[in-house]
C-alpha cells in the first residue's frame, strides 16, 4: 500500500483547504452579475453632472449595454457628456428623450431633490430604471418613489452599491456566521476633504450648490451615510429604531449652514449601536465600515475587505492558505472574492482588491437583471428604508434631538 | 498616473466661492483619465486591451479614448514613429472601431503605454472643462513636465502675453497654449532613461538632450517632446514651437 509522502500530505492539505474554503465561501460569493455581450441594452443617462460622467464611464466599459442617449438641460454638461458617450444622442428634456423612443432603460443621475420628478415619467411607463441612493430628500418623496417602483414595471434598482459588491457579498456570509458570531457594535466613517460645493448649472432652475441648501439637501448623513447605514441593515437583517447626532462647521466658514463635520449613533434592536462620522474637512482613512463581533471584526473599504480574528476564535481549515495583511498590531485575513478558484490557480494574491468600482458592479448587476428578467441585488424597498434612516439621521444632527426612525410606508 | 496635478485659477465668471469647486471638478478628471489609461490596474480599458492582445476580443472604450487613439495614430505618423504608444513600432496592430466603440491589439506581445501623452490628454480635457465653466485665466500642470495656460496671469492686462513659466532654466510665456518637456536624464537609479526608442526597442541615453515644445494642445506637446527626446533630428511641423533649453534641465532632473 502506498504510504503518503510529505509532498503528498502537503498536496492533500492544500486540496482539502481549498475544498473547505469552497464550502465556506461559495454560498455567499454571489458571482458578480453582468449583461452578456449580446444583450445590447440601450441606456439613457438622465443628468450629466459628475455622477452622470461616472455612469457614462462605467457603462462604457461594459459589453452588452451602451449609452444611446444623454438628457441634460445644461448645454455645457451635455456637450461634455456626448464627447464621452460617443454616438449617444443628446436631449435637453425628458419629454424629448421619451418621445424619441430610443432607450430600454434609464439611469437617473440628477441631484437627490430632483429624483422623484426625474424618475416619475420613466416609472409610470413601466421602464427599467436605476435610481441613486439616497432616493429622495424627504420621506414623502421617498415613499412615493417606492410606490411608483412597485407593481407591473420594469427592473428598478435602488442604487445600494454595497449589495452587488463581490467583497461585501462575500463578507456578509462571514458576518452572519460563527466567524463573527454575536455582533458587539458597528462603526463607519466617510472622510474626504472637499468643499462640497458644485460647479453645476447656474441661472434659473440651476442646481449649483444644492448640497449646501438646507431646503434641498439631507447633509452628510443623508448623502453619504445612507449607503453605509444600509450595509448594517443588510448584514443584520434589522433596522435602527432611533438616532442621535450632532454636527458643526469645523473648516468651511464661508456662510454655509450645512455642517461640514457630523457624528451620529444609530440604535439597533438588541442594544448594538452603530457609530458614524463624516467630514469634508479631513481625508484620513477615507471611507470604510467595521462590524465588531465576539469572534472577529470585519473591516470593509469598498474594493477591499479584511477579517480580524480574536485569539480564542476557532480556526477554520482554509485560513492556513489565506492571504494576510498587517495593520499595526493586528493581522487581517484578506477577503477575496472568488478565492477558491484563484487558490486553485495559485493566483490568490491576484484577487486582493476589486478590479472595478462599486458603481460598476451595481450598474452591471442591474443590467444583468434586466437581461434575465430577475430582481436586482439592490432593490428599491431596501433603498427607500435606508433613505428614511439617512433623512432621520440628518434631522437628529440638525435638531440635536433623539429621533425615532419610522419606515412605515415602504 | 502617479503624478501630481495642480490647478491655479486666476479669473472666472463664476462667484469666487465656487472656484474651489471648479478646481475640484477639474482635478477629478485626472483620476478619470487614470482609470482609463492605467496599465497596472486590472479592469482598466488599457489593461484589458493589453491583456487581450492577439485575441479576437475587442475592448469597449469611451469617446475620449477613441479620440485619444485617433490622435495618437496621427502623431505616430507625423513623428515618423519616434512617438509611439506601443513603444515597439507596432501601431499597425491597433484596431479601433469608432462605430462599435471598441479597440483591440491584433498581435500578441504588443501593448499600449501612453506615458506622457496620457497626461497630455488629461490636461487637455481639464483645460476644456475649465473654459466651459467660465474660467478665463488659469495655469494647470501634470508633474510639471506638461503645462497649459489659459489667458493671462492675474494682475496682468487681458491682452498680456500670458503666464510666465520656467522650462529648463529658460523663461517662456504661455497664453492659451501648452508646454511639453521631456528629459531623458529623468531616468531611474540604474542610470537608464525612462524613454524607449521604438525603432530599436532600447532605452534612450541619459546623455541625450532634453526637449521642450509649445503647442496648442498638451497631447501634441507631450508627444512631440517625447519624439524629439528620442530623435533630436526630427523636424517639427508648423504650429509646434521648439524651445532651445540647456542641458541644465538634464542636470536638474538628475539632481532631483
Amino acid at each position: 500500500m502506498h504510504e503518503p509522502t510529505e509532498f503528498d500530505r502537503r498536496s492533500f492539505m492544500a486540496q482539502a483547504g481549498a475544498g473547505l474554503a469552497a464550502v465556506t465561501l461559495l454560498p455567499s460569493l454571489g458571482l458578480a452579475r453582468q449583461p452578456s455581450a449580446g444583450a445590447d441594452i440601450r441606456v439613457g443617462v438622465v443628468g450629466a453632472g459628475t455622477h452622470g460622467r461616472d455612469v457614462l464611464r462605467e457603462i462604457g466599459r461594459m459589453e452588452g449595454a451602451r449609452v444611446v442617449a444623454v438628457c441634460e438641460p445644461d448645454e455645457r454638461r451635455l456637450r461634455s457628456a456626448l464627447r464621452r458617450g460617443r454616438g449617444a444622442e443628446g436631449f435637453a428634456s425628458i419629454e424629448d428623450l421619451l418621445a424619441a423612443d430610443l432607450i430600454d432603460a434609464a439611469v437617473i443621475a440628477t441631484p437627490t431633490y430632483k429624483h422623484l420628478d426625474t424618475a416619475r415619467p420613466f416609472l409610470e411607463r413601466g421602464m427599467h430604471a436605476y435610481l441613486e441612493t439616497p432616493l429622495a430628500h424627504t420621506p414623502a418623496d421617498t415613499i412615493e418613489l417606492a410606490r411608483l417602483a412597485r407593481g407591473d414595471r420594469g427592473v428598478v434598482a435602488g442604487g445600494l452599491q454595497t449589495r452587488s459588491n463581490p467583497v461585501y457579498q462575500l463578507a456578509r456570509g462571514f458576518a452572519r456566521s460563527d466567524s463573527v458570531r454575536d455582533v458587539v457594535s458597528m462603526r463607519a466613517q466617510h472622510h474626504r476633504k472637499t468643499t462640497w460645493r458644485s460647479a453645476g448649472s447656474r441661472g434659473p432652475g440651476g442646481d449649483a450648490n444644492w448640497k449646501l441648501d438646507p431646503a434641498r439637501s439631507i447633509g452628510l448623513a443623508g448623502e453619504w451615510g445612507t449607503q453605509q447605514f444600509d450595509l448594517f441593515h443588510w448584514y443584520t437583517d434589522s433596522l435602527p429604531t432611533h438616532v442621535r447626532g450632532h454636527g458643526s462647521i469645523r473648516m468651511h466658514q464661508d456662510g454655509r449652514e450645512m455642517h461640514d463635520t457630523i457624528a451620529c449613533t444609530l440604535e439597533f434592536p438588541g442594544g448594538a449601536d452603530m457609530q458614524y462620522s463624516a467630514t469634508i474637512a479631513n481625508s484620513y482613512e477615507g471611507r470604510y465600515e467595521v462590524l465588531y463581533g465576539t469572534n472577529a471584526a470585519i473591516k470593509l473599504a469598498w474594493s477591499h475587505g479584511w477579517m480580524f480574528k480574536e485569539a480564542d476564535a476557532p480556526t477554520q481549515g482554509w485560513e492556513v492558505y489565506a492571504n494576510r495583511q498587517q495593520f499595526h498590531n493586528d493581522e487581517g485575513i484578506t477577503l477575496i472574492a472568488g478565492a477558491t478558484q484563484l487558490a486553485e490557480q495559485g493566483k490568490l494574491k491576484d484577487g486582493v482588491g476589486l478590479p472595478y468600482n462599486s458603481l460598476y458592479y451595481n450598474l452591471a448587476d442591474w443590467l444583468g437583471a434586466i437581461e434575465s428578467a430577475t430582481e436586482p441585488a439592490s432593490g428599491v424597498e431596501a433603498a427607500a428604508r435606508a433613505t428614511l434612516v439617512g433623512i432621520a439621521a440628518h434631522r437628529a444632527i440638525t435638531t440635536g434631538e433623539r429621533v425615532e426612525i419610522d419606515t412605515t410606508g415602504v | 498616473m502617479r503624478t501630481r496635478f495642480e490647478v491655479v485659477i486666476g479669473a472666472c465668471d463664476a462667484p469666487r466661492a465656487d472656484w474651489d469647486a471648479i478646481a475640484e471638478e477639474t482635478l477629478d478628471l485626472a483620476e478619470d483619465w487614470h482609470a482609463r489609461l492605467t496599465r497596472f490596474e486590472p479592469g482598466s480599458p488599457v489593461w484589458l486591451i493589453n491583456e487581450r492582445a492577439g485575441s479576437d476580443a475587442a475592448t469597449p472604450v469611451d469617446g475620449l479614448m477613441i479620440e485619444l487613439l485617433s490622435s495618437c495614430a496621427r502623431l505616430v505618423h507625423a513623428t515618423g514613429g519616434a512617438f509611439d504608444p506601443t513603444r515597439a513600432g507596432a501601431m499597425d496592430a491597433l484596431e479601433v472601431d469608432a462605430d462599435a466603440m471598441t479597440a483591440r491589439l491584433k498581435r500578441p506581445g504588443v501593448s499600449l503605454d501612453f506615458g506622457a501623452a496620457g497626461k497630455g490628454a488629461a490636461l487637455d480635457d481639464m483645460a476644456r472643462t475649465l473654459r466651459s465653466l467660465g474660467v478665463t485665466s488659469a495655469l494647470l500642470h501634470g508633474g510639471t513636465s506638461g503645462v497649459i495656460a489659459i489667458g493671462s496671469a492675474p494682475g496682468e492686462p487681458e491682452d498680456a502675453d500670458g503666464w510666465g513659466v520656467c522650462a529648463g532654466g529658460r523663461a517662456v510665456r504661455l497664453r492659451d497654449e501648452a508646454l511639453g518637456v521631456s528629459a531623458p536624464a529623468a531616468g531611474d537609479a540604474a542610470g537608464t532613461s525612462h524613454l524607449i526608442d521604438p525603432a530599436t526597442g532600447k532605452r534612450v541615453s541619459r546623455a541625450a538632450p532634453p526637449a521642450a515644445l509649445i503647442c496648442e494642445r498638451a497631447l501634441d506637446a507631450d508627444a512631440w517632446s517625447t519624439a524629439l527626446a528620442v530623435d533630436p533630428g526630427l523636424l517639427v511641423p508648423a504650429g509646434v514651437c521648439q524651445i532651445e533649453i540647456e542641458q541644465s534641465l538634464s542636470q536638474a532632473a538628475r539632481e532631483a
